[in-house]
């Protein structure tokens, strides 16, 4: 049996307590727990980037990630962002560039993106292209989210 | 009656879903009271199971039920195929590759699940096993199927020609001229062989099926390209009638044909007949990895020709991979024999496919069945031609491609592309990119296997919004973006008002399925006519308002003009039926017989693609990368322009991957690299700095507006395009893809050598 | 690809987890980043009993710079060190090795201390280390130690350090006058990679260490003795020097590489890596 822990964080914004077992990884518990299903499993293995999730700021593999872990830190996923009615500029970007097809990597795309905009507000070519490389996108050929990040680049 | 949306993000709907996180996939479906069930695996490439325990596993706390080969006598029929009736359910006698399911345990939570596995206990009796095509074809090749049950017109046309005490699952040839003549007067006989491996399609979204029945009735939810195909398997297996069973395809999270036809759904619903419970079954990427992939292939291309350099006889010898299961290989090396002969006028052809079982990973349909595998050897011999006569490659081509109108078979369509402007235009685009002209090029054709069956509802409904309903599958191709814009198009409407409802076998007609590059063309023209039909109905009703002729009348946005008067659909439905309700419900089935086409021959259209590149070479390590890449396609119109750039720009990175780093790897039966770790697939850093794409559109494509089919026809150059910058830039010449670095060092050594 | 089920303890202070890891020393695991100890216990590749989380222990996060050594807390994630101006400036080999180690994700997790703890045999930075002759400093109720990084790992996925040792720093002595890591990346994986450390002290020798090929980093003395003798000289001589180490060491074919590539590749990297150190002396 794995240890029961009382965690309190803040989830896209919002005051969450809940008690997990130790050994549940932050992805289930984001998508089974609070049916935030925008966070999607992929490899299970931090190569491919579906999962990502923004912890503090940081980018993190959810899947390979406690969710004992978030204990008082703040979790924001791609439901976070923006709804329809309102679109974070990353989201727009994407949209407004193509920057997708299936999808199912977006949202990992797009929270890596806003992740090296937070630290990077003018990244070149050259740096958008490093920092998502560790996000697999099978759909693209990658050229329009690089467009879309590089129009993004103030 | 609903404003027209003005919001142009409203012609993007799915987009919104998707950058929102909003849009839902199979993997996201969950329905009340659902287990989740776990597989076990194979440990070995090919076994007797002499005994499988799972007491322990089925005793565990929180087990529901756990579905073993034991079961398949419960079922109408305990295996399934498109062309041979070879793949159990489950396996029963024998495992046939290291993956195969040997147990479904269904449990409360998928942690449970997960932990009874550890508790099955298997002895295997090991058989002899052969991972190797070549090895497969010898005459003590330990055999994987004992006998062949080839089906005919079953979702395919024809059948597949198996040969009885082999390994062969499908022979196709093809014979024109006098091969034999052509080669004595040859003044140059070139004869190489080319290999392409198996490679996985690595969509991001892994397999994920949820079934439930409520009853004798069955729902599946499943990220499925060909949601019929599946229908009529588990109509088969599970002796359910058609009306019975239901599959729902909401988004899917990449296909490129590992979704097509059937994969894991009768495993799945046979596990939830078994639970009594619905199940969820989500495979991990590596599990997808090892559910199936493309057929490797060794091509061996004999190519005559006179002095001039033109073509006179090609002899081409095609060895498919198949891997344990047929799946739609027979179709593959029908496409691969076809696709091999390439763009060119070749009198004398004899040309012979044949495709294997193996004990790995089953082939499947993957981006243009057959087309890599084929153009890779084409197009790098056609390149080793060149430079042995001295002739230009380019020139080469020239000298040798079809006219617009030419045949490559009698038996097929004219081709309706020029090649030769093609090879004009990439040229030209990619010395716009700088850095002087290309070193690399390739051109390709193929033929697209489509059959013209699929239907459409277009539902007009009383506020004016539209429901187009069918069975084609937003794989991530934009396909949903498509009908919009064809039925915006065709009744006038503002594309905002009009939403395309989810695949859905209860509600939508038949479909054949979601690949070969159909959709546009096929589901296009049904949800055009079906829109025309509600068209006709609406204007008719509205004649009979105005008291007029139809033809006096034609649709505006929301309703119904006769000169500046309009009519709003709700006013029309309202005073047409007595209430302000009611709907007009368009319908369409597009068949081969479809009046207005030119559906007889195959192939519908020609997908065609001329690929050119520059590359960089460490010659100290053989890391190859691609500075430059132009890609021209033909598609005929762009309805979704840069849905349509974007299928070519990830076409050619896919086909980037397949080139430089793809490979499943075997070892003695075990594949080695079968982790989406160990699995190396293109990323940000590895797309060419310098890409450009270039759609030819003339209008003379068989679908809306002039559309041809288009998105698998960009893989094919890349890699001969690739390898052939290398062999000119750099002297050496790769015929084994993918083009490693170590394979590159490999060659660079033996360049030195032999110049010293 | 769910770990199963542990106890997981969250000390606040070093002497609370120093206690737990003595209590627990029978089946424990420090935690930290979880890049590696997380993926590896989904898989069942490892399990543990216990696992104390250090992340909590901020100490554990510090980089200061005393003098002539930068200390680098074994909990510093790589982003954090790649982020570093001190280490930015003081040693930027370290600094950008650190900025490209797997992914962005990895990266924000992932710490120094754990990729030197698990010893995975494609890491980069137990290669930099050795050759920069850092010093690493273990705690466990028996008191504190001193490893020397070189020393550190033994074998693939084994070090000297005790079950319930904990890392906690990294002291690195400032006394290179050049520094460069060169490496060879297929995929995910680092198929060999270079470190060459020239000192500021003319009579120190030269530290050429390369790792990422056989199971853990290894010096190669021939090519240290061969730049020693010949500063600054590129012939082929040294070539010959590298491949002579190289030679020596036990390289099997694996999934990536053939054995005679890698080799070919450890050589590449070596001479890249002193060249590049060569360069650098020349611009200074």
């Amino acid at each position: 049996m794995s240890s029961i822990h009382e965690i309190t964080l803040m989830l896209n914004g919002d005051p969450v307590e809940a008690a997990v077992a130790a050994h549940t990884l932050l992805v289930d518990f984001l998508r089974d727990s609070h049916a935030l299903r925008g966070v999607k499993r992929s490899c299970d293995m931090q190569v491919c980037g579906a999962c990502t999730v923004l912890v503090d700021g940081r980018p993190v593999s959810s899947c390979t990630m406690l969710a004992v872990d978030a204990d008082g830190a703040s979790v924001v996923t791609i439901e976070g962002l923006g709804g329809p009615d309102g679109l974070d500029p990353v989201q727009e970007a994407f949209l407004e560039h193509g920057a997708l097809q299936c999808g199912f990597c977006t949202p990992g795309f797009i929270l890596a993106t806003k992740a090296l905009l937070a630290t990077n507000p003018s990244p070149s070519r050259e740096e958008i292209v490093h920092h998502l490389s560790g996000n697999i996108c099978r759909c693209t050929g990658y050229q329009k989210i690089i467009e879309a990040v590089e129009s993004l680049a103030r | 009656m609903t404003k027209p949306a003005t919001d142009t993000n409203a012609a993007r709907a799915d987009l919104l879903e998707k950058v929102t996180g909003r849009a839902v996939y199979a993997s996201d479906i969950s329905v009340p009271g659902m287990a989740h069930g776990r597989i076990l695996r194979s440990a070995v490439p090919h076994a007797r199971i002499a005994r499988l325990d799972d007491a322990a596993a089925s005793a565990l706390d929180g087990v529901v039920s756990v579905l073993t080969g034991e079961d398949l006598p419960t079922l109408a029929h305990d295996r399934w195929g498109l062309f041979l009736n070879d793949r159990p359910v489950i396996a029963g006698e024998k495992v046939r590759y290291v993956g195969e399911p040997l147990a479904l345990v269904v449990a409360e939570t998928p942690e449970i699940a997960e932990a009874a596995l550890d508790l099955i206990d298997v002895d295997y009796e090991h058989l002899p096993f052969v991972d190797d095509a070549t090895a497969a074809l010898a005459p003590d090749a330990p055999l994987l199927h004992e006998r062949h049950e080839s089906i005919a017109d079953f979702y395919f046309k024809g059948q597949a020609k198996p040969v009885d005490g082999t390994n062969i699952f499908q022979n196709y040839g093809v014979s024109t001229g006098d091969v034999d003549a052509a080669e004595r007067d040859a003044a140059h006989v070139f004869e190489q062989t080319y290999t392409f491996p198996g490679i996985s399609h690595f969509a991001i979204e892994p397999h994920s099926v949820v079934a439930a029945f409520d009853g004798g009735r069955l729902t599946v939810w499943s990220g499925a390209q060909s949601p019929t195909a599946v229908q009529k398997v588990l109509s088969r297996v599970f002796g359910l009638a058609l009306s019975d069973i239901r599959i729902i395809v909401p988004f899917v999270g990449g296909g490129f044909g590992g979704k097509a036809s059937v994969k894991i759904e009768p495993l799945v619903v046979a596990a939830a007949r078994k639970a009594g419970r619905p199940v969820r079954v989500a495979l991990t990427l590596e599990e997808s990895m090892l559910t199936c992939r493309r057929l490797g292939a060794s091509i061996t291309l004999r190519t005559s020709l006179d002095r001039d350099g033109k073509i006179l006889a090609k002899r081409g010898t095609i060895l498919l991979d198949g891997g344990a299961y047929a799946d739609t290989g027979p179709a593959v090396a029908v496409k691969a024999a076809h696709c091999v002969i390439g763009p060119y006028d070749i009198a004398n052809l004899e040309i012979e496919a044949k495709a294997v079982y193996t004990n790995t990973v089953p082939g499947a349909a993957f981006r243009s069945i057959g087309g890599p595998q084929a153009v890779w050897a084409t197009e790098s011999q056609m390149d080793e031609i060149a430079e042995a006569m001295s002739i230009d490659p380019v020139d080469l081509r020239h000298r040798n491609l079809l006219p617009r109108g030419g045949e490559i078979l009698d038996s097929l369509r004219a081709l309706d592309a020029d090649i030769g402007e093609m090879l004009g235009q990439a040229g030209q685009a990619i010395a716009s990119l700088g850095g002087g002209s290309a070193a690399g090029i390739a051109v390709a054709a193929t033929d697209p296997g489509i059959l013209p069956l699929g239907g459409s509802l277009v539902r007009v409904l009383a506020d004016g919004s539209i429901t187009v309903m069918s069975n084609s599958v937003d794989i991530g191709q934009g396909v949903r973006a498509v009908l919009r814009a064809v039925v915006a198009k065709t009744l006038n409407q503002d594309v905002g008002s009009i939403r395309v409802a989810d695949p859905d076998t209860a509600t939508a007609p038949f479909d054949w399925g979601t690949g070969a590059s159909r959709s546009t063309v096929i589901m296009g023209l049904a949800v055009e006519d079906a829109a025309q039909d509600a068209s006709d109905q609406i204007l008719e009703l509205a004649a009979s308002i105005f008291d007029g002729a139809p033809n006096d009348l034609r649709l505006v946005p929301g309703g119904v003009a006769r000169g500046e008067d309009v009519l709003s659909f709700e006013d029309l439905y309202h005073r047409a039926f007595g209430i302000d309700s009611g709907e007009v419900v368009g319908r369409a089935m597009v068949t081969p017989a479809r009046k207005g086409s030119d559906f007889a021959k195959s192939p519908l259209f020609w997908e065609t693609a001329v690929g050119t590149c520059d590359v960089e070479l460490d010659e100290m390590t053989g890391e190859l990368a691609v500075t430059r890449y132009v890609g021209v396609a033909d598609i005929g119109h762009a309805i979704n322009p840069a849905g349509a750039e974007g299928q070519e720009e990830g076409a050619s990175v896919q086909g980037i991957g397949h080139a430089l780093y793809e490979q499943l790897d075997y070892r003695e039966g075990q594949p080695v690299n079968a982790t989406p770790v160990a699995y190396r697939v293109p990323a940000a850093a590895d797309v060419p700095q310098h890409a450009h794409t270039v759609l030819i559109e003339n209008g003379d494509g068989p679908g809306p507006m002039g559309a041809k089919g288009m998105g698998e026809g960009g893989i094919l150059p890349v890699a001969p395009a690739i390898g052939n910058a290398l062999a000119r830039r750099y002297g050496v010449r790769i015929r084994d893809l993918p083009m490693t670095p170590e394979r590159i060092w490999r060659a660079l050594r033996e360049r030195d050598h032999d110049a010293s | 690809m769910l770990p199963r089920p542990f106890t997981y303890h969250r000390p606040t202070s070093l002497d609370e987890a120093v206690t737990l890891m003595a209590r627990h020393v029978d089946d424990v695991s420090p935690y930290a980043g979880g890049t590696e100890l997380l993926l590896a216990m989904k898989m069942h590749f490892a399990d543990y009993e216990h696992l104390v989380d250090l992340k909590r222990i901020s100490e554990l996060r510090a980089v200061k710079r005393n003098g002539g050594t930068l200390s680098i807390g074994a909990l510093a994630t790589h982003a954090a060190i790649a982020a570093d101006a001190a280490i930015q400036g003081s040693l930027p080999a370290l600094a950008g090795l650190c900025g490209s180690i797997a992914n962005a994700r990895v990266r924000a997790a992932g710490t120094i201390g754990g990729n030197l703890c698990f010893a995975e045999p494609r890491a980069d930075p137990p290669v930099l280390l050795a050759a920069l002759d850092a010093q690493l400093c273990l705690i466990s109720a028996r008191g504190e130690r001193h490893v020397a990084a070189s020393q550190f790992i033994t074998g693939a996925l084994e070090t000297v350090r005790a079950p319930d040792e904990i890392l906690l720093r990294i002291d690195i002595p400032l006394t290179a006058r050049s520094t460069r890591y060169e490496r060879v990346v297929h995929g995910h994986r680092t198929v060999a990679g270079a470190a060459a450390v020239i000192a500021q002290d003319a009579h120190a020798a030269p530290r050429v260490w390369l790792g990422c090929v056989a199971t853990h980093p290894v010096a190669l003395p021939n090519a240290e003795a061969h730049v020693a003798a010949n500063p600054g000289v590129l012939d082929n001589a040294l070539t010959q020097a590298i491949a002579s180490d190289i030679a020596r060491l036990d390289i099997a074919d694996d999934e990536d590489a053939s054995a005679d590539y890698r080799r070919h590749l450890a050589t590449t990297v070596a001479i890249r890596a002193i060249t590049a150190t060569v360069e650098q002396e020349e611009r200074a």
